[in-house]
């Protein structure tokens, strides 16, 4: 017998399982293709949003460098030029780590550059400004390979090499200084505190012949003698809406505005023509206050340096000036004046040297019938180290302006604590920026110009006429005036 | 005699069940494949729609932030901005159309700093772009009257429909020109409603960013 071989069925079981496993193979891939082309769309555009955070961050540890390191070099009196590409620490790079699924880390590189430009509005006339340029570097998670609609790679300009795929974006941003130490009448890191009622605070604009009384320019249109409050000329105050001149005051202006970081402001119904404004304090006696009332100010006031430059150790009584690029400095241990001495700043050789820079290293005193003047047309520093007393017949500033007298109380290092006081007899014009002094005023008539102090005590009839033509100063800070984001790809 | 073969074959009863059971597996097989294969598409759909919302977003998001000047049109035109030219030349065709040149030479140029405000100014003119939305498709519009330039591209391309919207943080829309006559920054909030298909509405996915919009000094 030769059986003959069944037939087996398992034949049509490969089939059957050939054809399953081709479809299900399908499916796979299908599903596969669909997971992979949601994971590359969530890490291209994930990693693009990382790379503008990491952009981002340059810009503030840039900013924030311009703030610690520039800032302190330029407040000196003799500041160096940084223009150009600046370096320093810390480094000029960074990285952000993320975790999870998919984590990759982002870079960030900034280049910061100095550049001095011509600014007619506010402070000195050249100031430097800073450009950051920073570049944020993301990897794109997974593969190389990003394979979707080629406009996902346009607008996020992923640059691809052999190895890897990174998402680039760069940001340039732009920081301005802010002259803010003398932008107010009064600027106190602490307290404010007034007496009575008789205290006024009000503006004027030197420069202005609608906010100022007796403006004069030549032909040429230049100043020959500054504008003065009214009330100076015996009828103003920021109310009045005629001039001497037969102009009108903008009178609804009110601009003498008063701040402190602390919590605490006395008014004791003073009259501000401005806002009173704390840093979330209390505000008593404001009766009198034309302004608004405000508990958000908050104004960084930098310490007030030991001066730049070389300084010539002198015991004249009349201090001549240099040019305005090179100033005459001149430092003494301490200045007491009594009786009826006094202390001159004059010219130089000729009045293009109209530029004088004392440094007193001790305390600057003077009582009696002593006093400091200053010739009409010089521009007056005075850095003092020690305290300050200003009594007798003051400081007689011939200008009448107080953009030509400085007056900074330089910062102890210790953090120990310094006094200044005024309670001269003459009107006195100028800027004093102490910002770790306690200040009284006491009984001084007129005070034409800004102050800044850790405290300030007005014990007395105290006017004081804040000059909104006031600019220059200490830069106390940076503020972003630029941001561009690079769209173009960057190689 | 001869003898009797042992084969047999298959009964008639053993092949009717076999070839039920067959195509039992094969219409269930089959079946499954087909909604696989809707389902795969679908979801690719709805994936490349919500991929092609993500792309008008940012890009929505990097002029909004770069301008200038925002206006929030009406019917088919979506926005309009204002963007301080910064470079020397810009893509006319293709897919970048509308974004600076890249070339070797074409840098960010220096802006100058304004004698009056203190802030940053653009030099090189202003470049115009018109956001617009025809035919289920947003399209960029780059055009600079000084030189002539007039370069679009397709930004997002739906296969249904798409709307966008403009919209404060309290939720009403914005219309007209934002953030022109105060300091104020502006957050505007983009959201955008799209469908893969005309015939699956309820496949609608919605997305939303906002963007702060700089203030008018802040150039």
């Amino acid at each position: 017998m030769n059986p003959q071989p069944r037939l087996s069925p398992g034949g049509s079981a490969l089939l059957v399982v050939l054809v399953l496993i081709t479809i299900l193979s399908l499916m796979l891939g299908t599903t596969l293709t669909l997971v992979r082309t949601n994971a590359n769309t969530l890490n291209q555009a994930a990693s693009w949003q990382q790379a503008l955070a990491a952009a981002e961050a340059g810009v503030q540890q840039a900013a924030a460098q311009v703030q610690t390191q520039f800032i302190p070099l330029l407040n000196q009196s003799a500041p160096p030029d940084l223009s150009g590409a600046q370096s320093g620490t810390p480094a000029l790079s960074g990285t952000l780590t993320t975790s999870g699924e998919g984590n990759v880390s982002a870079t960030y590189a900034y280049v910061i550059t100095g550049t001095k430009c011509a600014v007619n509005s506010s402070g000195p006339s050249t100031q430097t400004y800073f450009r950051i340029l920073s570049t944020g570097m993301a990897q794109v998670a997974g593969t190389k390979y990003v394979g979707l609609d080629p406009r996902d790679a346009v607008v996020r300009k992923l640059s691809f090499t052999s190895t890897s795929a990174t998402a680039v974006r760069q940001v340039e941003a732009w920081l301005k200084p802010v002259y803010n130490s003398i932008s107010l009448p009064i600027t106190t890191a602490s307290t404010i505190s007034m007496n009575n009622h008789n205290v006024t605070v009000d503006s004027f604009k030197s420069t202005d012949p609608a906010r100022s009384v007796g403006l004069l320019k030549d032909a040429n249109g230049n100043i020959t003698s500054y504008g003065q409050p009214s009330s100076i000329a015996g009828f103003f105050n920021s109310k009045s809406v005629n001039n001497a001149n037969g102009g009108t005051l903008v009178s609804n202006q009110y601009l003498a505005s008063i701040g402190t970081n602390g919590q605490s402001i006395q008014a004791n119904g003073a009259t501000v023509f401005g806002d009173v404004m704390t840093n979330g304090g209390v505000i008593n006696g404001a009766q009198n206050v034309y302004g608004n009332l405000r508990t958000d100010f908050s104004q960084t006031l930098a310490p007030a340096p030991v001066p730049g430059g070389t300084f010539v150790s002198t015991s004249s009584s009349t201090l001549k000036g240099g040019t305005q690029s090179a100033p005459a400095r001149y430092t003494v241990s301490s200045v007491s004046l009594s009786g009826g001495k006094s202390l001159v700043f004059d010219f130089g050789a000729d009045k293009t040297q109209n530029s004088v820079e004392l440094y007193i290293t001790g305390d600057f005193t003077t009582k009696g019938n002593a006093q400091i003047t200053i010739t009409k047309g010089v521009q007056v520093k005075i850095f003092v180290g020690g305290n300050i007393d200003l009594g007798g017949n003051g400081v007689v500033n011939n200008n009448g302006c107080a953009s030509s007298l400085s007056i900074q109380g330089i910062t102890p290092a210790d953090g120990s604590s310094r006094t200044a006081s005024i309670s001269g007899n003459s009107t006195f014009f100028g800027t004093i920026y102490a910002p770790a002094y306690d200040f009284t005023f006491n009984g001084v008539p007129v005070y034409v110009g800004s102050l800044v102090a850790k405290t300030v005590n007005v014990m007395g009839n105290v006017t004081i006429h804040f000059d909104e033509a006031l600019s220059g100063g200490l830069i106390s800070s940076y503020k972003l005036v630029g941001w561009f984001e690079n769209t173009r790809k960057v190689p | 005699m001869l003898a009797h073969s042992q084969s047999k074959g298959f009964t008639l009863v053993e092949m009717m069940i076999t070839l039920s059971l067959l195509l039992l597996v094969s219409a269930v097989v089959l079946t499954c494949y087909i909604g696989l294969q809707r389902g795969f598409a679908f979801s690719l759909n709805w994936s490349e729609s919500r991929v092609a919302q993500q792309r008008v977003l940012d890009s929505f998001s990097v002029d909004l932030r770069n301008a200038t000047g925002v206006v929030v049109g009406s019917g088919a035109t979506l926005l309009t901005l204002t963007l301080p030219s910064r470079y020397a030349a810009y893509e006319t065709t293709g897919y970048a159309a509308g974004d600076p040149q890249f070339s070797g030479t074409n840098q960010l140029a220096l802006p100058l700093v304004s004698s009056t405000t203190g802030g940053i100014v653009a030099v090189g003119g202003n470049l115009t772009v018109v956001y617009s939305l025809a035919n289920n498709t947003v399209s960029r519009t780059v055009t600079q009257s000084s030189s002539g330039l007039n370069a679009s591209r397709t930004v997002g391309l739906f296969g249904g429909s798409v709307s966008v919207q403009f919209k404060d943080i309290t939720g009403a829309a914005l219309s007209g020109t934002l953030g022109s006559s105060t300091d104020t920054i502006v957050p505007i909030v983009i959201t955008s409603v799209a469908s893969d298909s005309p015939t699956l509405p309820s496949l609608s996915g919605t997305m939303s960013d906002t963007v702060f919009l700089r203030g008018k000094s802040f150039q």
